[in-house]
């Protein structure tokens, strides 16, 4: 009885779209190595970071401590803020390019 | 987030709250070199939408096809709304961005400044290479004329809050030396005087093709360079045949561009009765590192501004954190 084992490779067959698609065929087109350009970007794109719902709770909570702790405060807005700038010279810029 | 894009013939500049970019403004087809010893290129700009296309350094070095316009229809061509999207995605990796953007136009095609903003308002969508698709809605789009750029960055602070008042209330000349044309701009207490604003047609890239000329006459093949290199060469005063450096070549480039600068110094003296009445006198633009000096030399009191280069795009983003960024 002879045993084949099962081939290193697995051939997948993915569809484009020549109107739809044009940018993405003609990427593939420019490539010096096609399956090699696709498995670094199919790399990429599922190993890009991605940020949970939990983080951002996480990080929103973590301010909202530091806020409270007053270890962080809001530095003043510009508009609070006091200007000491001549109100002819701030107009001439506000108006610049309109 | 609100940025300063300057668009030039010769490079674009981007500036935004923690990163600024420049690369030469050159579009080209999306030809790669397969093999690379020192890994120069992985970093290469290619954007794969809206087009396919090579971008700025890597363009000029790998591309069969290189499109570079040097008119004034240019702002309307596919190329120069390349560059701008570029530019964004050398500020910004975000999938979905809201931007503000303060650019400036040639003093003599200011008039242009509407087709500017109809070219730049709205939702664009671009792709690096190797990135995820970004959508880059621009809400406010402002157009100054381009030398501006350079005395903004010098009288306003981060914020866009006015901090040289001095130089806010005087009388400014600025010499904006660009790629094909020179600027001249004439302001007082922030505000453009008509008359004693104009254009010459002399830029970094006049030097660079009156050197192209003369090596042909001198040292054939040398002429084929493409433009970029041969601008680094001549600015570097260093340019090598058969791998010899030429002994004449910065002796050669100095009286090039003192001719070139004495048009310069002739348009604007003639249109600031001297320049006796200008509190200060500011040179930017890139060219202004191939020709500052010797208009340094007529005029001791003029500055070549700190960053020549990204002198008008920073003061583009100063402003545009004035108007947006409260």
């Amino acid at each position: 009885m002879t045993v084949t084992e099962p081939s290193r490779y697995v051939r997948k067959t993915v569809v484009l779209d020549r109107e739809r698609d044009a940018a993405l065929l003609a990427w593939l087109d420019a490539q010096a190595n096609t399956s090699a350009a696709i498995r670094a970007a199919l790399q990429a794109y599922s190993t890009a970071s991605t940020i949970t719902l939990e983080e951002v709770y996480r990080a929103v909570q973590d301010l909202t401590a530091q806020v409270r702790g007053g270890q962080w405060m809001p530095g003043p807005s510009v508009s609070t803020a006091e200007s000491n700038e001549d109100p002819e010279l701030a107009a001439q810029l506000d108006q610049l390019g309109l | 987030m609100q940025t300063g894009i300057d668009i030039g013939y010769n490079a674009t500049k981007a500036v935004a709250a923690q990163r600024r970019a420049t690369f030469p403004s050159a579009v080209g087809t999306p030809d790669r070199a397969r093999f690379s010893l020192n890994g120069k290129g992985e970093d290469a700009l290619v954007l794969v939408a809206p087009a396919h296309v090579l971008v700025g350094a890597e363009a000029i070095h790998q591309s069969r096809f290189l499109h570079r316009r040097e008119d004034r229809g240019w702002i309307q061509s596919d190329e120069w709304l390349t560059l701008f999207l570029a530019a964004l995605t050398e500020l910004t990796s975000g999938t979905a961005v809201d931007v503000d953007v303060v650019t400036g136009l040639p003093v003599a095609f200011y008039t242009d400044k509407a087709l500017v903003q109809e070219r730049l308002l709205g939702e664009h969508r671009v792709q690096r290479e190797g990135r995820r698709g970004q959508v880059l809605r621009v809400a406010n789009v402002r157009v100054i004329p381009q030398p501006f750029g350079s005395l903004l960055a010098e009288v306003l602070d981060d914020r866009g809050q006015i901090r040289r008042n001095d130089l806010a209330q005087a009388a400014v000349g600025l010499i904006d030396i660009g790629g094909k044309t020179c600027n001249l701009l004439s302001v007082n207490r922030l505000a453009e005087i008509g008359r004693e604003t104009a254009s010459v047609n002399v830029g970094g890239w006049t030097l660079v093709r009156a050197v192209r000329q003369w090596l042909s006459q001198h040292y054939p093949g040398l002429d084929d360079l493409r433009d970029h290199p041969l601008a680094a060469a001549i600015q570097q005063r260093n340019l090598r045949y058969y791998g010899e450096p030429i002994a004449e070549f910065a002796a050669v480039v100095d009286n090039l561009a003192a001719d070139l600068t004495q048009q310069i110094l002739s348009e604007a003296s003639h249109l600031w009765n001297g320049g006796a009445t200008l509190d200060a006198l500011l040179i930017t633009g890139g060219g202004a590192l191939l020709l500052g000096d010797h208009i340094r030399q007529h005029w001791p009191h003029a500055q070549i501004v700190a960053e020549p280069v990204y002198g008008n795009a920073v003061g583009y983003w100063k402003l545009a954190r004035r108007l947006w960024g409260q």
